[in-house]
């Protein structure tokens, strides 16, 4: 199935090119094994505003599937300018660690230690990755050290899945995280809550939970547990059901029709409790552990986002787990959302799109204007 | 947090390089084509100015020669007009031959000229009508001697008579001495009208 939209009419003259060019981001380009979600964004009235969405699935990127248009292909279709394009880093290959470095002094090279650390973490040869940080909030109790979350990605990794991208046509300008993809497009929601917040990304083959304390991502964790794959299979051997069928019923009837003649049967539900319970126990988990460390009990709100966080009943049952405010993270949360692209208003699968699209300094504004 | 990249780092740079190739080539394209046009400009100005100046030279060079053409033709065509006009005038005279001859039968035994004066005649009122001018024509002045006043006088009267002149006027007749001898010193004036020459039928006895 293909979601191909634009939010503006078509002109293909080179004076409006320009002119659109200047006001129009690079393409999110979210993608995962049954899926490739592209977002653009344009400045609207207020802020940023859908302008374009591809939203795909099932498809192929295997460059020797020539047959099928090419990513950049359906990209021009759909609307979108350019070819520059962030997408999120494989969490599979990404490796992470919380490292203490050392206090920060003038003329410190702290990226060089915090590679060489994260490296020796993971015992991988330091010049073969690609490293990230940031510092995290000093810890209720802890030393004069400069707490960081590292990122690393290997360099052969990297290439493998840009190259395979950029085969497509597109010119990948950036390898993120969904997390802090996530976590720009959503810091101003995240802000307005105060205390500890949580966001969980639930995709089909790949599924994390960040939480966010003080203004930035201070945990993020990889959780295969999460995925939906598992789930679907568990359900389609249960219910012998052809597998589109039981997405439908995932994505449609889900918990919400419990007890009811159009509910799942108990098996099926069943399989869904359980793969809500272990969302809810890992953000407990998550939540505890950041409570711990900054001695703050004050749990925000949970934000479920993903191809596979629009399970109706999902949120509220986790909710009702935690205690805490628990919703769907939805386009319209992050951006105006253009009238022509009002079926793609609660897309929770555009979120990271929206979050790899959406210029850095989009987050620094939001959270001024939050602050 | 807000941003990072874990593009390899040489990917990166390469990246960038190509962007910036890419920057520097739209540059050197829009560049290219910016002087190209000005110069195609310039050059298109400049090539009309001086066609224009080449135009304008040439046509005054023309225009110099044509003038210089006129001039000559016109001083040949001058030159052919006060050709033709003398050629007109000598074309039109009288046959001086017949006239001489006739002159000479016309003076007999009696008389004898001392002067025979042939003279373009001036542009004169016609007497015969008043307010038009006298056609050109030829004076003819008769001096001379004859024997007598009286054969003087009937020797006018014979010009006057062969109808060769358009008048004939006695102009002076006395008496006087030649070698010792009585004569008369007479002058006629004989006017001939140019447009007319005198033929042969004219002339009373002419023998040419």
């Amino acid at each position: 199935m293909t979601h191909l939209a634009n939010g503006h009419a078509h002109s293909r003259s080179w004076a409006s090119a320009f002119g659109r060019a200047s006001r129009l981001t690079a393409i999110g380009l979210d993608t995962d094994d049954r899926g490739v979600f592209a977002v653009q964004l344009a400045r609207g009235r207020s802020g940023w505003a859908l302008r374009s969405v591809l939203s795909i699935s099932t498809p192929s990127l295997d460059p020797d599937e020539s047959s099928e248009p090419s990513l950049a292909e359906l990209l021009e279709r759909s609307g979108f300018s350019g070819k520059r394009a962030i997408a999120p880093a494989p969490a599979d290959k990404l490796i992470r660690s919380l490292l203490d470095l050392p206090a920060r002094q003038a003329g410190l090279p702290l990226d060089q230690i915090a590679a060489q650390e994260l490296a020796r973490v993971h015992r991988t040869d330091v010049d073969a990755l690609q490293t990230a940080w940031w510092e995290l909030p000093h810890p209720t109790r802890g030393s004069d050290a400069t707490p960081a979350l590292a990122l690393g990605l290997a360099h052969a990794d990297a290439e493998a899945y840009t190259d395979r991208l950029e085969a497509q046509g597109v010119e990948i300008e950036r390898l993120e995280t969904r997390g802090v993809a996530l976590a720009r497009a959503a810091s101003g929601v995240l802000r307005q809550c105060g205390g500890v917040s949580a966001i969980a990304y639930l995709g089909w083959n790949q599924a994390s939970i960040l939480i966010y304390a003080k203004g930035t991502i201070v945990y993020e964790r990889a959780v295969d547990e999460l995925r939906a794959l598992p789930v679907h299979v568990a359900l389609s051997e249960r219910l012998e059901l052809d597998p589109e069928l039981v997405m439908h019923a995932m994505e449609h009837i889900g918990l919400v029709g419990d007890g009811r003649r159009d509910s799942l049967p108990h098996e099926a539900v069943a399989i869904l409790r359980e793969h809500v319970d272990a969302i809810a126990s890992e953000l407990h988990a998550s939540f505890s552990y950041v409570a711990h460390r900054y001695n703050d009990e004050d749990l925000g709100r949970v934000l479920l986002a993903g191809p596979h966080a629009s399970i109706p009943g999902l949120a509220s049952t986790i909710a009702e787990r935690l205690g805490a405010e628990c919703d769907l993270l939805t386009p319209a949360m992050l951006v105006e959302v253009p009238e022509s692209l009002q079926s793609f208003a609660e897309a929770s699968r555009l979120c990271t799109a929206i979050g790899l699209a959406m210029p850095a300094s989009q987050n620094q504004r939001l959270a001024e204007d939050s602050a | 947090m807000n941003a990072i990249n874990l593009l390899p780092a040489h990917r990166i740079v390469r990246q960038a390089r190509r962007r910036r190739r890419r920057l520097w080539t739209g540059i050197v394209i829009a560049y290219a084509l910016a002087t190209g046009l000005g110069a195609g400009s310039y050059w298109l100005a400049n090539r009309t100015a001086a066609d224009l100046t080449a135009e304008l030279a040439s046509l005054v060079r023309e225009s110099a020669e044509t003038k210089a053409a006129w001039a000559r033709s016109s001083a040949l065509l001058q030159q052919k007009r006060q050709r033709l006009a003398a050629g007109s005038v000598a074309g039109r005279h009288a046959d001086w031959s017949l006239l001489l001859a006739y002159l000479a039968q016309a003076r007999g035994d009696q008389i004898v000229y001392e002067t025979i004066d042939i003279q373009p005649r001036a542009t004169a009122t016609n007497p015969a009508s008043p307010g038009s001018p006298l056609t050109p024509g030829f004076s003819i002045l008769l001096e001379g001697w004859s024997v007598s006043p009286l054969v003087a006088q009937e020797f006018a009267v014979r010009l006057e008579q062969s109808a060769l002149f358009d008048r004939v006027t006695l102009v002076e007749n006395k008496t006087g001495e030649r070698q010792g001898l009585a004569a008369a010193m007479f002058r006629v004036a004989c006017d001939l009208d140019g447009s007319r020459v005198p033929t042969l039928a004219e002339v009373p006895d002419a023998k040419p």
